[in-house]
């Protein structure tokens, strides 16, 4: 046996593996700072912690801020319960199924205004579907079932004449969205921007709804999310982190349109400068709003995600901005 | 394999090359998703030299043989134990043989909650996923030995880590060895499924990332990264193969 034959072939592989692997976190000379870990999507609703570790924002409150990209929901709260993440962008509704399972989260700050005029219900023109009532026996493509678009497009259906159990649901990625609607695979879907701008172009394609506009306007899905523990030990962390997420958020704000913050958007997106321009302008949101997330937990409880209730005002950090 | 066979291999893949260039330019398949294999080529040449494919693609090789590495390892001494004693084996089989079929997208997420979700967790199931065959070619290498064989080690009063390593490796290794080469390709495809669903980085993370930024080019950019790595892979093992059985064949007749 040649060992030292596979070796020759092997060895410098798996040394370029090793070297890849055990690479240590980018090296900071400010070594004072202390390190804040925070799992966000590649989209839009999060640009302003980029414009802040961009910026210097967060490192002029003490802070290092080391993204972590993720693109699957599967991936937040239990980061977060396990301490891999410190805070995690996540949306109200998987928060809040978190918290009946005993999951003990915490809303520290909201992310973009918008989502209820930039999310739509996208159907083929020409099959004249108009209501909730003629989606009975229908297909409907939701990003994800038991979320919040699956939430919002049952309550829609109800409320605009139809029965959301004679509705099917089917769980396909925004991105592939389009296909499955052209394809004739799924009759309805509940798409999200860029997709949805992309499909409202086309001629052939009729949005009939605004889902969360209709059913509640004041809805805000975006959130950035600690779990209760880290926040009672880190306090001045999270602090520290909305401080500086405010002055991102200023910034973001007036500086919209600014060929800056369009290269830190396709920067972390990988999206051409071109689509990012071609999107709506979301400026930030300040605060909580109590009485909204009270909302949404009612319509959990009506379409049966809920069993009880939760009691929202302890799952907002009262120390938000 | 004979010459022409391997042409007409070629000519497949490049007649459906050309309907996926075909299909995309007509009508055939309409949608904004399905770009030309064209434009798919000029930007995987794009990527490479800006290094948007090309560090995406390091970090998920890096990654893949962390975890091929420390699984094929594993795999093989659990084998060569299980294949060693049936106590052990017994023992074993039904927790193998359970663990085995669960997909991985279905182990990530509780895993998440021991290992976090950085390359700990990633490498965990790679090397979890390259375990199973080198556990089961190992065993079956081993009980293919032949009797007389280990009697003669008996028969000389070897020890037991002797026979293992002397006799029962070298003569499991023709098994061992396409246990390896099953396991790489299992190793890419759960290494980008991992990368897709707790992922951060590689060309797992870097497909998603680029459906959502719209840009399918680059996309199938990476698939065909894919493509040719997992090509490129199964060749070397190939190569490896025959060399290693061609060497052990000449150990054996001397």
């Amino acid at each position: 046996m040649k060992l030292d034959r596979i070796l020759s072939i092997f060895g410098p592989a798996l040394c370029a593996a090793a070297l890849l692997v055990l690479q240590p976190a980018t090296a900071n000379a400010q070594t004072e700072l202390t390190k804040v870990r925070i799992g966000l999507l590649p989209i839009d609703d999060v640009a302003p912690v980029h414009v802040g570790i961009k910026k210097g924002f967060f490192a002029a409150e003490g802070l290092q801020v080391e993204v972590v990209p993720s693109t699957g929901g599967a991936v937040g709260i239990p980061a977060l319960v396990s301490g891999a993440l410190d805070i995690t962008y996540g949306n109200t509704v998987s928060t809040i199924l978190a918290a009946q399972q005993g999951l003990d989260m915490r809303f520290i700050s909201m992310t973009l205004r918008g989502a209820p005029d930039l999310s739509g219900l996208i159907v083929r023109k020409s099959d004249g579907i108009k209501t909730g009532a003629d989606l009975a026996g229908k297909t409907v493509a939701v990003n994800a079932r038991n979320g919040v678009v699956w939430l919002y497009t049952r309550a829609w259906i109800a409320q605009s004449g139809g029965d959301p159990s004679k509705v099917n649901f089917r769980e396909i990625p925004f991105p592939q969205m389009p296909d499955a609607l052209a394809q004739k695979q799924v009759d309805a879907v509940f798409v999200v921007d860029p997709f949805r701008s992309a499909l409202n172009r086309n001629p052939e394609y009729e949005q009939i709804a605004l889902p969360y506009k209709a059913v509640q306007p004041t809805l805000q899905v975006g959130t950035y999310i600690v779990s209760a523990s880290y926040l009672a030990k880190n306090k001045a962390v999270v602090d520290k982190f909305l401080k500086a997420l405010q002055r991102s958020n200023d910034w973001y704000d007036a500086n919209l349109r600014s060929p800056e913050r369009i290269e830190i958007s396709a920067g972390y997106t990988g999206a051409k400068p071109e689509l990012i321009r071609s999107l709506a302008d979301r400026p930030s949101l300040r605060g909580i709003n109590e009485s909204d997330l009270e909302k949404t937990m009612q319509q959990m409880k009506q379409q049966g995600l809920l069993k009880k209730d939760v009691e929202i005002q302890k799952m907002i950090y009262n120390g938000t901005l | 394999m004979t010459k022409t066979n391997r042409a007409s291999g070629y000519v497949l893949v490049l007649v459906l090359l050309a309907a996926w260039e075909i299909s995309a330019r007509t009508a055939v398949l309409p949608s904004t998703s399905w770009p030309r294999l064209s434009s798919t080529l000029v930007q995987a040449v794009v990527g490479t030299i800006s290094g948007e494919l090309l560090s995406p693609w390091l970090s998920t090789l890096g990654r893949m043989f962390a975890g091929y590495a420390i699984g094929s390892l594993l795999g093989v001494l659990a084998g060569l134990i299980a294949g060693y004693s049936s106590a052990v084996r017994r023992t074993f089989n039904p927790l193998v043989e359970t663990i085995r079929p669960i997909p991985t997208p279905a182990v990530i997420p509780p895993l998440i909650l021991l290992l976090g979700i950085d390359d700990g967790l990633k490498i965990f199931v790679i090397s979890l996923a390259v375990f199973f065959p080198l556990y089961i070619n190992t065993v079956g290498g081993v009980d293919s030995v032949p009797a007389a064989l280990i009697q003669t080690g008996r028969t000389f009063r070897t020890g037991k880590v002797r026979t293992t390593f002397g006799i029962l490796l070298p003569a499991a290794l023709p098994s061992v060895i396409s246990g390896l080469r099953i396991a790489i390709g299992l190793a890419l495809v759960v290494t980008v499924v991992a990368e897709m669903t707790a992922g951060s980085a590689g060309l797992g993370y870097y497909l998603l990332q680029m459906q959502f930024a719209m840009r399918p080019e680059a996309m199938y950019a990476a698939v065909l990264y894919l493509s040719l790595t997992g090509y490129v892979l199964n060749m070397l093992l190939q190569k490896i193969q025959s060399h290693v059985l061609r060497t052990w064949g000449l150990e054996a007749s001397t």
